[in-house]
């Protein structure tokens, strides 16, 4: 078979794709390159910045630390700080501690170094001393600060032990100056007891010569040894020694001279020692012409110069005896130990008429003593007795001695009229005065209470002791104080109250004579002191506040309620309440009382119409209110509840066939309805009754405990003063009231008495009779 | 010279605001031509590498034509060999059938007919074979003018990077270098300066 041509694959998939190379992301580079510079460049930027921050944050750390240590140091001390903030606080808070304790370390060193050389010559205050007390401020204050920081404290231990050291050089160098100084002046101190013990030993030295000379040589040979010792120079010892010598002969004439009694004697002696002044070995020996010449000047003056001084001495207790004499006449006492200088001195000159007036001084103390303890009618009488005992004739010691009681009783009369607590304190008991009292006593606390209870009391006893004199409470000064305190428009009228009030208090019931003394009887103030002791203190305020409301000028006219409302309209409503219209001086009231009241009004009157304006009410109705207060009504919601005047429906039964009037004026504690329910229940025939009924009444008849006795108040006039403060009620039965005393001095509550007496009392007390 | 002195002294006395305030000025003005100076080195050193991308950016451009031309050449290779390849099947085609014929053969049918199958397919596999090669040397060619366009793409926008990042660099210098000097102070208003005389003129009073 033929052959078939096959083909023959040659082919074959040979191309390759092409892949290319990677490419050059030169873009990406160039990104991330600038990417880089940006970013470098913001980094450092952002480093700057931190570091500008962090600068700031120390700065303010620095700064906040500066305005509060303490507090910083107290944050940071129990957590460590962390910020740059924290780390710059902390570190300048323990920078300024630091500085602080270093500070006050170096104070205190040198106020022991101070202090050290003050009084380093005492011995407790050696230089030892002083170091160990400045190794104990190097560490104590080094320890102080190592808890804050224990670099910085050893720091300041450091610092202040070089302090210490150069302090303590100083101290030393000081210290062996005045070594130095010591020692000399150890010299001269020795010298100076030399001096004396020779002085003292020539002066008592015995004629005997041998012995004088023997032992003088001995104590100036000691002398000499010692200022050796003491490392005085020779030259300087022989030369104290020498001068030493010569001093003590003189001192040894002297001597002699001086123990020579009589002038008789002195002259036998300066004749003697004027002989020997050529041969100088006796009298004269050891001492130079000049010395001897000296010796006889003074020897021959000695008599005339001691006559001399002994008249000085005289003259001057006399006159010194004189001034405390004339001084017991005034009260003043003269100190026992001033009496016996003066006799000793009087004495001591031999001058009769010195110690004559001693003896007199001496007298008029002990009359003093006795008279000022005496009432003074008692030392009036004692005065007598002296005047009639001189009368014939006497001698001039008992005339001076009856002038000075007529004195010593011409004072006590002073003093207990016008300041007896001056009196008493400064002449009777200066050894136990009564306290004083100021405007701070007037604040209201139990001290002050008691201190001017105490005051009342010691008065009231004092004056009683004296003679019955009115008391008088305060000195002129506190008086002077108190007036101020009173009349000072610009203490609140508040505040005068809490000092009535505190007055009032202490001396309940006496308050109006302690008012009346400090505000020499100033009327408002006085009635305000009358009701706040009726326990009225809202109006003794409106008082108060009217006087300060009148200091200032503010006047109710021009209110609105008040547009015309002056002295005029005010003194119609006032008379129109106090006068009966028929008789001239209703109620038994004199001008003064008269005047005080309606001063007394109108100042209550401006205080209610300042404090307490009510639109309802007219001037009129206010100003009446004010009067009827003032004379101790109280009122309720609208009308008066106690005291106060009234109407009288019943005149002749209740209050006397006499009684001419229509008007009443009540007890501030009397109700106003056990008024009327006296009225009605009273009956004319009543009222004929007289005070001799009252007193030949014996209610024990009656089956009751008799008519109460107060004390020993047996007259009814007593008893009806007794009855001021009573407060009458309806009794148990008819005829009879009840009768209530606030004070409960022998009434008891509920005691009921006779009407018919009841009657009489009532018309000492309320009629115009 | 010690008048000379002497009169330099006072004048600098009289004169010390000024001096201060020409200080404070001159120093502002020392820092912000240093600050401009280094950024105008950065944005010249930024246009420099701008060029030299720019210039970098046409390169590629140039080596992927002569690869393209590289590439045509091997296509035009692949598709001759291509027709060779079916020139050589038609011919032994052409053989088999002519010797069939001769030999009274059928030549559609039989074992000729299946060597004339299997030349033919063989000789197109050649062909197709040769084809293949040819279209991945013409794809080569745009592959690597993508690349080459791509990379120039690529060193343009370097440049243009490049260019930005010197004058980012020149800005961020400027600020920083401005930071730094604002920090220092340079340009806050100059202090007051104490006078040496205005506070003290009284004591010339004083013998």
């Amino acid at each position: 078979m033929a052959r078939y041509p096959r083909y023959e694959r040659t082919a074959s998939l040979t191309a390759r794709a092409h892949v290319p190379g990677m490419p050059d992301f030169a873009d990406a580079r160039e990104q991330q390159r600038n990417a880089q510079i940006l970013g470098a460049s913001a980094d450092r930027m952002f480093q700057f910045a931190m570091k500008g921050v962090e600068k700031q944050a120390r700065h303010q750390g620095a700064r906040d630390a500066a305005s509060a240590p303490e507090a910083t140091l107290q944050k940071y001390q129990a957590n460590a700080p962390q910020t740059a903030y924290e780390e710059s606080a902390y570190a300048t808070a323990v920078n300024i501690s630091a500085t602080r304790i270093e500070t006050e370390a170096r104070t205190e060193m040198n106020s022991a170094w101070l202090e050290w050389q003050k009084n380093w010559q005492q011995e407790a205050y050696t230089p030892e001393t002083l170091v160990t007390k400045m190794t104990a401020i190097q560490t104590g204050y080094s320890e102080a600060l190592a808890n804050l920081d224990p670099v910085a404290a050893q720091n300041l231990s450091a610092k202040l032990e070089m302090h210490g050291q150069s302090l303590h050089i100083d101290v030393a160098g000081t210290y062996l100056k005045q070594q130095a100084k010591e020692q000399a002046a150890q010299a001269v101190r020795h010298q100076v007891a030399y001096q004396d013990d020779l002085q003292r030993f020539a002066r008592r030295a015995e004629p005997n010569a041998e012995m004088f000379d023997g032992g003088l040589s001995l104590r100036l040979e000691n002398f000499r040894a010692g200022q050796l010792a003491l490392g005085v120079d020779p030259a300087t010892v022989e030369r104290s020694v020498a001068a030493m010598e010569a001093l003590s002969h003189e001192d040894r004439v002297r001597g002699q001279f001086s123990r020579l009694s009589s002038p008789e004697e002195q002259k036998e002696f300066l004749k003697k020692f004027k002989a020997d002044q050529n041969d100088g070995n006796k009298l004269a020996r050891g001492l130079d012409s000049k010395q001897i010449k000296m010796l006889i000047g003074e020897m021959s003056g000695a008599p005339r110069a001691h006559a001399a001084a002994m008249k000085r001495i005289a003259t001057r207790v006399k006159s010194t005896a004189g001034d405390y004499f004339r001084n017991l006449g005034k009260g003043y006492d003269t100190r026992p130990g001033d009496l016996v200088d003066l006799e000793k001195q009087a004495h001591f000159s031999g001058d009769p008429e010195a110690i004559k007036a001693v003896n007199l001084l001496r007298e008029g103390v002990n009359l003093r003593r006795r008279m000022v303890a005496m009432p003074v009618v008692v030392a009036e009488d004692h005065v007598t007795q002296m005047r009639n005992a001189i009368a014939g004739g006497a001698s001039p010691e008992a005339a001076d001695l009856t002038e000075l009681a007529e004195g010593i009783v011409a004072t006590a009369k002073t003093g207990l009229s016008t300041d007896q607590v001056g009196y008493h304190n400064t002449i009777v008991n200066p050894e136990e005065p009564m306290a004083g009292l100021s405007t701070e006593n007037l604040v209201p606390t139990e001290e002050n209470f008691t201190k001017i209870r105490d005051r009342v009391q010691s008065v009231n006893a004092f004056s009683a002791t004296m003679g019955n004199f009115a008391p008088l409470y305060f000195t002129a000064a506190e008086k002077q104080h108190f007036t101020t305190f009173f009349s000072d428009a610009r203490i609140a009228p508040e505040t005068k109250l809490a000092a009535v009030m505190t007055l009032n208090k202490a001396s309940p019931g006496g308050s109006i004579t302690l008012l009346q003394q400090l505000t020499d009887n100033a009327g408002p103030m006085v009635v305000a002191a009358g009701l706040v002791a009726d326990g009225n203190n809202v109006a003794a305020l409106h008082i108060m506040q009217g006087v300060e409301a009148d200091a200032l000028g503010l006047k109710p006219e021009g209110e609105p309620q008040a547009p015309v409302f002056g002295d005029k309209e005010r003194a119609e409503i006032f008379d129109s309440l106090l006068r009966s219209g028929e008789t001239a001086r209703p109620f038994q009231f004199g001008n003064k009382t008269i005047a005080t009241t309606r001063s007394a009004a109108k100042m209550m009157f401006l205080g209610m119409y300042q404090t307490d304006i009510r639109a309802k009410q007219s001037p009129e109705e206010y100003y009446t209110r004010a009067v009827q207060t003032t004379l101790g009504a109280k009122y309720g919601r609208e009308d008066i509840t106690h005291g106060g005047i009234h109407e009288t429906r019943k005149p002749g039964a209740l209050y006397g066939k006499n009684f001419a009037g229509h008007k009443v004026l009540l007890s501030p504690q009397m109700p106003v309805q056990h008024f009327r329910w006296l009225e009605d229940n009273l009956n004319a025939e009543d009222a004929g009754l007289t005070k001799e009924h009252l007193v030949a009444h014996d209610l024990a008849t009656e089956g009751h405990q008799g008519w109460p006795k107060v004390g020993n108040k047996a007259s009814d006039d007593a008893r009806i003063e007794d009855l001021r403060q009573a407060t009458f009620a309806p009794g148990s039965r008819p005829g009879w009231a009840r009768l209530l005393t606030p004070q409960g001095d022998g009434y008891q509550d509920g005691y009921e008495v006779n009407l018919v007496q009841l009657h009489l009392l009532m018309t000492r007390k309320f009629s115009t009779q | 010279m010690t008048t000379f002195i002497a009169s330099a002294a006072t004048w600098i006395s009289a004169n010390a605001a000024t001096i201060s305030t020409i200080a404070t000025v001159a120093s502002t003005a020392v820092s912000l031509i240093s600050a401009g100076t280094s950024a105008a080195a950065q944005v010249q050193q930024g246009e420099a590498r701008a060029v030299e991308y720019e210039a970098k950016a046409e390169v590629p451009i140039m080596q992927s034509r002569s690869e393209q031309i590289a590439a045509k050449q091997e296509a035009t290779v692949h598709r001759e060999a291509g027709t060779k390849a079916l020139k050589k099947m038609r011919s032994d085609i052409a053989a088999v059938k002519a010797r069939a014929a001769y030999g009274s053969l059928n030549p559609f049918t039989g074992s000729t007919g299946t060597l004339v199958n299997f030349n033919y397919a063989e000789g197109t596999d050649d062909y197709m074979t040769q084809v293949r090669n040819a279209v991945i040397a013409s794809e080569n060619a745009g592959v690597s003018e993508g690349a080459a366009r791509y990379q120039r793409d690529l060193y343009r926008q370097a440049a243009v990077n490049a260019r930005t990042g010197g004058y980012m660099g020149a800005a961020a210098t400027g600020l920083e270098q401005g930071f730094q000097a604002f920090q220092a102070g340079a340009f806050r208003p100059a202090a007051a300066p104490v006078s040496s005389a205005g506070g003290y003129s009284h004591l010339s009073t004083i013998t």
